[in-house]
């Protein structure tokens, strides 16, 4: 087996993911999703070695693409954490995203990300920059990349925990939300252990982070499942629902008290 | 709720005594899985034993009678009073018959004008509840059956009450011991010897400001159940616009 199977099954989901939203961008829904989940696939993508090395062969073989995928990850979590606030309707993840602190952490993280990357000089393509991981600054910028996600998912697994443990909520809708927070756990999981050095690249790191990515990948294509399913059977008045509710209740009572009877 | 295996194998031995399992199952049209599994259980839900007794073509209610905390089900039968009979009118009959009072020249008692929707409908078993409730209903069920307030009432919002519960409540306000199974929709209004018409004539009854009463109330409830809905969408509608 490939020592890369998390990351091949991540971008599978990813790309699942994205070509079932395409019919929709006719219709003008779902493009900020849209967009997450493309830029998400290309930045799984770059974590494939072979992928990785001919990319950057292009960008000049100075391991620019490394830096390109932290960018695409920082806004695929940007816009994930800004969409998952709303649609969790939690106003305090909003704030912590997409208000003052949220873009004050976004930008403290890209500039310092770029700055490391800057100070180092790594001028051999070397995916996930294995060949340099023993100079400590090369280290502090790989560390320094998982802040952000890690800081974004800390803040939407709180609020999606509780959309799935929400008893009202629609079943599809509690699956779907569980996942996501399964997945967002697993991203802070993951980076905590990374940060305190308990573990080091490797499968089990790997099947942390992909495995994260693909749980919540699989989550937000559950909620596309659920709309499309409500979309395709139209929309009624609550009280027709009501109403109508009651008459099929009643006929499948009716219908089971005849076929009794018959027999 | 459910009668002992126990007890359900020697009724079956009584009264289908010359059939297997087998072909009980293919007479009653259950799946044989569905009714080992409630043997082994050792738990036999009411619908089984209706439906045996249906479909072996006996009284259910005379069936019923022969197990186990349903002695007195067959005997404590009566004709269903009036406000259990309002109770099974759903709120769009009610609405049909103000308009029509108030549109033609109809005298109280005289013939309703409106033809009635099949019941049991969506609310009738917490109508029924609320019709029967003698004002401390919910706690006595609770207290007698075990149950949990919050859990009784999530299973009313629901409009599933198991049958011991239902005709337990029948007892504590003392009306007839079979409304309950027939609001629950286990058996039908004419096994329960309900009379024809029954709710017309006790909807014909019924004064016009009382009726304007029952209106209200059925439409307030309404309201509730439609803001619960409204609610509902909303978050659904966030995780659709929002993800989808």
């Amino acid at each position: 087996m490939s020592p890369w199977i998390a990351q091949w099954v991540a971008l599978v989901f990813c790309v699942g993911g994205v070509a079932v939203r395409i019919r929709d961008l006719r219709s003008g829904r779902g493009r900020t999703i849209f967009v997450a989940l493309v830029l998400l696939a290309a930045a799984v993508a770059l974590s494939i070695p072979g992928i990785y090395l001919s990319v950057d062969s292009l960008l000049g073989g100075i391991n620019v693409a490394h830096l390109v995928a932290r960018y695409f990850l920082y806004v695929v979590v940007f816009l994930l954490g800004r969409q998952m606030a709303a649609a969790f309707g939690s106003s305090r993840a909003q704030f912590l995203v997409a208000g003052p602190p949220g873009l004050l952490v976004a930008g403290l993280c890209a500039a310092t990300t770029f700055s490391l990357f800057a100070a180092n000089s790594m001028p051999t393509s070397s995916p996930g920059l294995v060949a340099y991981t023993d100079q400590p600054l090369v280290r502090t910028y790989l560390q320094s990349a998982r802040l952000y996600p890690m800081y974004i998912a800390a803040t939407v697994v709180g609020p999606a925990a509780a959309a799935c443990l929400a008893r009202g909520h629609r079943t599809i809708h509690r699956f779907a939300s569980g996942l996501v927070a399964a997945g967002m756990a697993l991203v802070v999981v993951h980076g905590s252990l990374r940060l305190l050095g308990a573990i080091e690249a490797g499968p089990v790191a790997a099947a942390l982070a992909f495995g994260g990515i693909s749980l919540v990948v699989s989550g937000i294509t559950f909620v596309w499942i659920s709309r499309s399913r409500y979309e395709s059977r139209g929309r009624l008045s609550a009280l027709r629902e009501l109403f109508g509710a009651n008459r099929t209740f009643q006929n499948s009572r009716q219908r089971q008290s005849d076929t009794a009877r018959e027999r | 709720m459910t009668v002992t295996a126990k007890e359900f194998q020697l009724w079956r031995g009584r009264v289908a005594a010359q059939h297997t399992v087998a072909e009980l199952c293919r007479t009653v049209g259950l799946k044989r899985s569905t009714l080992a599994q409630q043997l082994v259980r050792g738990r036999i839900p009411l619908s089984t034993v209706i439906g045996v007794a249906r479909a072996y073509g006996l009284n259910p209610l005379a069936s019923l009678a022969e197990f186990e905390g349903y002695h007195d089900v067959e005997s404590g039968t009566r004709p269903p009073t009036d406000a259990e009979l309002v109770s099974q009118v759903c709120h769009v009959d009610i609405l049909r018959l103000l308009v029509v009072r108030s549109q033609r020249l109809q005298r109280v008692g005289a013939d309703l004008g409106v033809n009635l929707s099949p019941f049991p409908h969506g609310t009738s078993v917490r109508s029924w509840i609320e019709a029967i409730d003698p004002g401390d209903l919910r706690q006595q069920l609770s207290a007698r059956t075990g149950i949990a307030r919050q859990n009784l009432s999530a299973q009313l919002t629901a409009g599933k009450l198991a049958p011991a519960i239902l005709v337990e409540a029948a007892r504590i306000a003392d009306v007839s011991l079979t409304n309950g199974l027939v609001v629950g929709g286990y058996i039908s209004a004419d096994e329960a010897a309900w009379p024809e018409d029954a709710r017309e004539r006790a909807l014909a009854r019924m004064s016009d400001a009382d009726l304007a009463w029952l209106g209200r109330d059925r439409l307030d409830n309404l309201g509730k159940q439609i803001r619960k809905s409204e609610l509902d969408e909303r978050t659904d509608k966030l995780m659709w616009e929002n993800l989808g």
